[in-house]
């Protein structure tokens, strides 16, 4: 089978299904094929769900013959990170040893929002063992072993959503469906040269997905493009009661970027980052720069990433009682986080409330920075993807500082739940992507997808794909 | 079979002496201890050091921003 529908746009392949130039059965044989051949090849895959998803796509046919399309999604196959449960008896492992049978009766909202978009759910990508709840170190940290990057197979395609980065980027699958609740969408995504949102949190429901955090969680999609994000976007939010956090959005596809577009600079933001990164990044500015008022802006002073680790760290061992009481952590891959993990338990209970008081103060002093600004862009990363048998670059406070202004973007972004976009700019000198992403405030989803289609309307970078 | 929390703590005290927040931690751990049945072999035990370690850092991080006492109740993540 060639690869003709590898890296094709949604768009694409839904115009081929609507004038029915290809059936949502044969999309999804081709896609399943992919992902059955090319999947294991980097890891990416915990479970092919061949049968319900041949069966899914016979009834998105069957509606395509008796005229009901469905819309956009209708037919167009996609994966979804091992931590989304399912109702079609396939399992949900979480990436993680002791639960590699583990299943369940219901279904998560979004796969449910999904598939009522006729999307045709074709496997659960592989991730990090709990989400990186238990504080891994190195790569090889699932059972499914270390996710590898289509880009080049030495190294690591990020986490914790491992398998939905390099499943999209690989070309096997047109879409997948990601967590973050600290860097899991946007840092395979940049690891993997796609594009991945970070939702507003809130505006996707969580319900049926495990649990790392109440206050962090966040699902969101990773694909070829912004625009295949503002499609994803549109049929995945809405409030859903089944989520007590989630809450209405205001997503308006008629939304335009403003004229006076005012983008945020954080001071010293490529400071003491990789060559490569600092180099695209400023080339990418310099296209912004040509259109919209680049300001320069200073990030909070606040014990932000302190704040948001003890909120983490606290919620995962409530999260993850039961867990620590059998000793399943025992059984992970990541052997450094047996018992090490443990330490989350001793977080002082006022320490958490501390930190939900500085997540309120933050969402103040972000306000007072975007009222001056609509949009911040930095790196998503200081350095491209690690060595798949490398402990991570950066690992450490002492290679690079908490106070970064890199850091605090992502800790800002996490512990407010700000929406956050990753986008391809460019590639280093060992041809692994760089990627910088936009932030706006609380809401403005649908303005940094469109701040994201203005940049790859003029670049080529997300059309760019690993051999 | 009971961890060895002591042996632990011994460890990590000396390396954040001025810590106010150990007494605590300690007794968070006998509760853990309490709870779970298996043997924390000793090459893990630097590894546990060093979480330990970085939650007291965060909590002296903390501790140092101060927050008026009538003000930012938490809301978990501004909800309304």
């Amino acid at each position: 089978m060639n690869n003709q529908f590898s890296f094709c746009s949604i768009s694409e392949l839904s115009s081929l299904i609507k004038n029915k130039k290809v059936s949502p059965v044969e999309l999804t044989h081709y896609f399943l094929d992919k992902l059955e051949t090319i999947g294991p090849q980097y890891n990416a895959i915990a479970h092919v769900n061949k049968s319900s998803a041949l069966k899914q796509a016979e009834e998105a046919e069957k509606k395509i013959l008796n005229k009901e399309y469905l819309g956009t999604l209708h037919g167009i196959p996609y994966a979804a990170k091992d931590l989304l449960s399912t109702n079609d008896g396939s399992p949900t492992t979480w990436g993680a040893k002791p639960f590699l049978n583990q299943s369940y009766k219901i279904e998560s909202t979004i796969i449910t929002k999904l598939n009522s978009a006729g999307a045709i759910l074709c496997a659960k990508t592989s991730m990090v063992e709990f989400a990186g709840g238990m504080g891994y170190q190195q790569p090889n940290a699932s059972v499914f072993g270390p996710g590898i990057n289509p880009w080049n197979k030495s190294y690591w395609s990020g986490g914790s959503s491992s398998g939905s980065g390099s499943a999209v980027a690989s070309g096997i699958i047109p879409f997948a469906i990601g967590s973050e609740t600290w860097g899991s969408i946007l840092s395979p995504a940049s690891n993997c040269g796609i594009t991945g949102l970070r939702p507003t949190f809130g505006i996707v429901s969580r319900y049926g997905s495990m649990v790392l955090s109440w206050t962090l969680d966040k699902i969101g999609p990773l694909a070829l493009s912004s625009n295949d994000i503002e499609i994803i976007t549109q049929h995945i939010i809405g409030k859903d009661d089944k989520d007590p956090y989630s809450i209405e959005n205001s997503f308006n596809l008629t939304n335009k970027i403003p004229k006076n577009l005012k983008i945020g600079i954080p001071d010293d933001i490529t400071n003491n980052i990789q060559k490569e990164v600092k180099d695209n990044f400023n080339t990418t500015l310099k296209i912004l720069e040509s259109q919209y008022k680049l300001i320069p802006i200073k990030l909070p002073e606040l014990p932000i990433s302190a704040a948001t680790r003890t909120i983490l760290s606290a919620e995962a061992s409530s999260a993850f009682e039961e867990v620590f009481e059998k000793g399943l952590q025992t059984k992970l891959n990541a052997q450094e986080t047996h018992y090490s993990s443990l330490a989350t338990n001793a977080v002082l209970a006022k320490d958490y409330i501390k930190s939900l008081r500085i997540q309120n103060i933050l969402h103040e002093q972000m306000n007072e920075i975007f009222n001056n600004v609509d949009i911040i862009i930095s790196p998503v990363k200081p350095s491209t993807a690690s060595k798949i048998n490398e402990n991570f670059r950066w690992a450490t406070r002492k290679e690079f500082s908490e106070d970064h202004p890199l850091t605090l973007i992502g800790a800002i972004g996490n512990l407010i739940g700000l929406p956050g976009i990753s986008i391809p700019n460019g590639f280093d000198n060992n041809g692994l992507p760089t990627s910088f992403q936009i932030m706006g405030n609380r809401q403005s989803d649908h303005l940094i997808i469109k701040c994201a289609q203005l940049i790859q309307n003029e670049t080529e970078w997300h059309n760019k794909h690993p051999n | 079979m009971l961890v060895k929390i002591p042996n632990i703590l011994i460890g990590v005290q000396q390396q954040i002496k001025a810590s106010d927040i150990m007494s605590n931690i300690e007794h968070f751990f006998k509760i853990i201890s309490n709870k779970i049945n298996y043997k924390i072999p000793k090459d893990h035990i630097d590894l546990i050091k060093n979480r330990i370690n970085g939650i007291a850092q965060d909590s002296e991080e903390l501790k140092k921003y101060k927050i008026h006492n009538m003000e930012y109740p938490p809301k978990i993540n501004n909800n309304e």
